[in-house]
């Protein structure tokens, strides 16, 4: 390993050992805020690292296992944006449940280097390790609240998942391992390729790979983990799941298929067409029945999974552009209504549609951050979503190839907009008349509220930049492009 | 500059009226009301100044136009432009954006604010949809003006407001939805065959297009405008809307927001896909005899005023799409004059129901009658009105649907002889409804008190203008005419080179 290869993997150096400051501190001094700002600052500090340190000395293949490249840092940059983001979170929300948390943010900078691993992985050890120090973490993440009892459930249930993913995806490397012997992407990809020794059996093991990285993303038919642990985690865990975890994952199906020029083989076509109709569809449909605003933003996430396939299925250029400007924005929206849920979440876990009566006349920057990030979940023009969605028919209009998905997207959007369109609804009604009792809880809540600026920060900030990505998408487009399509 | 203006000083002043209302409740509307005179004052200024050159030339360029890049990476642009069509139409959306506030100036609401804010970003969505002449752009605004719209009716509206809102939101998305597919086809097969990728409308009409592709990219387009102007079968949100949005909603729906459907089939569909549009004319003239008979039958069966006035409504949108599947020039001014005059008198209709709703409280047909005595003056404005609506000489609506159905007649007597049907029922509809409101036994005790004297006013002014375009159309008409030719140019010019003409009814004659 040489000092070039340092400077590449400088940001995950600098988030390990951020965890580990971390976790050595509080074992002698328990702040809070000490906690909060050394995790920020560890963040901030690998965000730099990656802007001065990695991307001067990118491409560069560090070992077999990770490939630092402009698509690599793009993620790991988004991850990290996220990640501090979702730290910010969790300070207001564990401060406002008043329990110990400076292990919680061990485990989140872990998570983040778990994820930052995906990202540039292109080899099975590196993606297996990778997936399983995100995974480890999150079991802890999402039962952190240990007497929560949906907390708990949460987080067995997503134990279990993760362990017949992990099962999959391994059983899936076996398979290919034994049949061509090799472990790199791009090896396999020319083993796989036309002409290429690989067997059966190889095809076989990149399906459970994909069913693999399909249980993670939670496409249909692998979802059924997802309402549930959405709405049992606690509010920011379930932004690190929805946002991170699922960026991480889907930044390494892309990196993988990229290396196979858009040809996988038929099977792993058909699988992936079939999940990402079935996301959209069974997404937004199951969507229409909660009244739970996490299990809403749960299957919304499903079938926002599904758009992004189809922009990624285009196997062009364009189509990969479409993805990764996609996912910006998906991750974006998606931190802002969990935001919201969290400002809510603090003092008791409010997030049925019906606690979000009446919010425009209670809290109205929340409302307004929620109608922003709803529509922006929609779709509709001035807001970030739009961009995204309309980039992603771009793709698939040019490929002239994924007509179906284009279809089934759109026929997804419309139902869609019905249950984004409830919450906002239920938002804008006059509040039901509260008792004096209530009423009196409700103003000490807005006591607890203005003490949580960190939530406030984050609701603001993702707003804003919803608005701004939907007005002048210029900046984002250029900087997708330049890192991401080559 | 000035087109830009007049999006950004609704924009502006929706924004300002919102923070207004935290000084004191009253300011919104008096923002609201003297952004929208702003605004009407700067498109009559654009119209005082350029309409000497504008009658006089032959040949039809923009009057003004704004172009500013936006995403030049994908070939996006703000490009704004006015002709005559947009022009007149651009001002009926600022006249009626003046009265929808006044329509509801003493209403106790809620978000007083918010509710302003409301109003004017539609107002400025329309505008904006009006001038865009970048397709993306146009698409841009054509999705915003949704929102304020969705808000206004899901938060003001009468009973059963959830349901229509989200009705309205859903069936016009999908129309947009798949007019954006339709805009992106038509971006990349222009993009492939010339190399420049361009939104922009210039470059667009001379996109080299397939019979097949055309076929299907027009279907796009046309569906969206087609379930905006409510054409049968595209049609089951729009009662709904209108009867369960506010006073000021449903007149902004049916007044301005109806006529972005049937601008955008002039301005886009038929020149963009001149040949397909022909071939598509014997549907189009289908659905829009369909559509007259239709919304005049069911406009017999409402009992809610509001429902009635909605289905008239519909119908008289029937007239504007066969106005332009004929596409003659007789025709197509015939849609300009009847859009306006259709917006000046279904406005009045709305802000009369509103009237009486806020006076009786109630718009059900079975509990009024016999206003007459108690409101002399009402009654007199709602006769004249119901007048219009059913298309009366010396009122604008029969300038243009008389010159509509005249120009129908030579290309299709069947859809011509429809067109009259519907327009005879209208009459009976219409005496009928003044009949069950004003005439009759009073089957309320509540006392109806006349017209006071801002709503005289209001209803004056309408009455004027109505009147003026029935009597005096041409300023009107040579406003549209070189807006017309041009367009009409284009398709013919596009017809000219291919081999048959679908519809044998010589259209290079006229």
């Amino acid at each position: 390993m040489t000092l070039v290869d340092l400077k590449a993997l400088s940001p995950f150096c600098i988030i390990g050992a951020a965890a580990v400051i971390v976790l050595l501190v509080a074992s002698v001094w328990r702040n809070r805020l000490f906690t909060l700002i050394a995790t920020s600052a560890g963040t901030i500090a690998a965000l730099a690292a990656v802007i001065f340190a990695a991307i001067p000395a990118v491409p560069i293949d560090v070992l077999v296992l990770f490939r630092v490249d402009g698509f690599g840092l793009f993620f790991i940059c988004l991850v990290l944006l996220s990640s501090l983001m979702v730290a910010l979170l969790s300070y207001g929300y564990f401060r406002a449940k008043n329990v110990l948390f400076e292990e919680f943010f061990v485990f989140l900078l872990l998570a983040t280097l778990g994820a930052m691993a995906l990202t540039v992985s292109i080899h099975f050890t590196s993606f297996f390790i990778g997936l399983e120090v995100l995974s480890i973490s999150l079991y802890s993440m999402i039962a952190y609240l240990r007497t929560d009892g949906r907390g708990t459930e949460a987080g067995i249930k997503y134990l279990v998942q993760a362990s017949v993913s992990t099962s999959f995806l391994l059983f899936g490397m076996a398979l290919i391992y034994a049949d061509i012997g090799v472990m790199d992407f791009s090896k396999i990809s020319l083993a796989c390729g036309p002409g290429g020794p690989a067997s059966m059996l190889s095809s076989i093991g990149l399906s459970l790979i994909i069913v693999g990285i399909g249980f993670k993303l939670a496409l249909v038919p692998f979802h059924l983990w997802a309402p549930d642990v959405y709405q049992g985690a606690p509010a920011p865990v379930t932004a690190f799941i929805a946002a991170i975890s699922k960026t991480a994952m889907l930044a390494l199906l892309m990196r993988f298929f990229h290396s196979f020029e858009g040809h996988p083989g038929l099977v792993v076509k058909v699988i992936l067409w079939t999940a990402a109709i079935a996301s959209m569809f069974i997404g937004n449909i199951l969507a229409l029945l909660q009244e739970n605003v996490k299990r809403i933003i749960a299957y919304s996430s499903i079938a926002h999974m599904g758009y992004f396939l189809a922009g990624f299925l285009c196997a062009s250029a364009l189509g990969a552009f479409s993805a990764s400007f996609y996912i910006t924005v998906y991750v974006i929206t998606t931190l802002c209504a969990l935001s919201v849920v969290t400002l809510l979440s603090e003092k008791d876990e409010k997030q049925m549609i019906a606690d979000f009566r009446g919010l425009a006349f209670t809290r109205p920057v929340p409302a307004l951050a929620m109608t922003v990030s709803l529509l922006s979940f929609a779709g509709i023009p001035l807001t970030a979503g739009f961009m995204g969605k309309f980039y992603v028919v771009a793709a698939g209009v040019h490929s002239g190839k994924v007509w179906p998905l284009l279809i089934s997207l759109i026929i997804g959007s419309v139902f869609g907009l019905f249950y984004y369109l409830r919450v906002i609804f239920a938002m804008y009604q006059r509040p039901l008349p509260q008792s004096t009792q209530e009423t009196k809880e409700n103003s000490l809540s807005r006591a607890a509220f203005s003490q949580s600026w960190t939530v406030h920060l984050v609701v603001w900030t993702t707003a804003i930049l919803i608005l701004f990505i939907g007005i002048c998408p210029g900046p984002l487009f250029d900087v997708v492009k330049t890192m991401v399509v080559k | 500059m000035i087109l830009l203006w007049l999006i950004l000083v609704p924009f502006i002043g929706g924004a300002l009226a919102w923070v207004s209302q935290r000084i004191n409740r009253a300011f919104p509307r008096w923002f609201a009301l003297v952004t929208m005179i702003v605004d009407f004052v700067l498109i009559t200024s654009v119209w005082v100044t350029y309409a000497p050159t504008i009658y006089f030339s032959n040949k039809a360029t923009w009057i003004a136009q704004f172009y500013h890049t936006w995403l030049p990476q994908m070939g996006i642009s703000f490009h704004l432009a006015l002709d005559g069509i947009s022009l007149l139409l651009v001002a009926l959306t600022a006249f009626l954006g003046i009265m929808a506030v006044l329509s509801s100036w003493n209403n106790k609401r809620d978000h007083e604010g918010f509710y302003h804010f409301n109003l004017l970003w539609t107002v400025a969505a329309v505008i904006g949809v009006f001038m865009a002449i970048d397709l993306f752009l146009f698409y841009f605004f054509w999705e915003i003006m949704l929102i304020p719209m969705y808000f206004i009716i899901a938060t003001w509206g009468r009973e059963n407001k959830s349901r229509a809102a989200i009705k309205f939101f859903i069936f016009t998305q999908a129309g947009s939805l798949l007019m954006l597919l339709s805009i992106l086809g038509l971006y990349f097969i222009n993009g492939n065959a010339t190399g420049t990728y361009t939104f922009d409308y210039q470059a667009l009409i001379h996109a080299p297009l397939s019979a097949r592709a055309a076929g299907w990219l027009m279907t796009g387009f046309f569906i969206a405008f087609a379930i905006k102007l409510g054409i049968v079968p595209f049609h089951g949100w729009l009662p709904d809307a209108y009867g369960s949005a506010p006073v000021a909603g449903s007149l902004l729906l049916a007044g301005v927001m109806a006529k972005t459907g049937a601008y955008g089939l002039v301005r886009f569909c038929l020149p963009l896909f001149a040949h397909a549009s022909i071939h598509f004319s014997s549907i189009a003239l289908v659905l829009s005899a369909v559509t007259i008979l239709y919304g005049a039958l069911l406009a017999f069966s409402q009992t809610d005023i509001k429902y009635f006035i909605a289905y008239s409504s519909m119908g008289h949108m029937g007239f504007v799409l066969m106005g332009v599947t004929i596409w003659g020039t007789m025709s197509l001014q015939g849609v300009v004059v009847l859009m306006l005059a259709h917006g000046i008198s279904v406005c009045a209709l709305f802000m009369l129901a509103g009237s009486l709703d806020m006076r009786l409280n109630t718009l059900d047909l079975k509990r009024l009658g016999g206003l007459w005595a108690d409101a002399p003056r009402f009654g007199g404005t709602f006769m004249v009105f119901a007048l219009a609506s059913m298309g009366l000489p010396g009122l604008g609506t029969f300038i243009g649907e008389f010159l509509i159905v005249v120009d129908t007649f030579r290309v299709s007597p069947a859809a011509a002889i429809a067109a009259a049907i519907g327009a005879v029922v209208s009459v009976i509809y219409a005496l009928l409804l003044v009949e069950r409101v004003f005439q009759g036994t009073k089957n309320n005790t509540v006392a109806c008190p006349d017209l006071n004297k801002r709503e005289t006013a209001v209803f004056a002014v309408l009455l004027i203008l109505i009147v003026w375009m029935g009597i005096y159309p041409k300023p009107f008409l040579d406003m549209s005419a070189p807006a017309i030719k041009t367009v009409r140019c284009i398709v013919e010019s596009k017809n000219a080179d291919q081999p048959f003409f679908p519809l044998e009814h010589g259209h290079d004659t006229r």
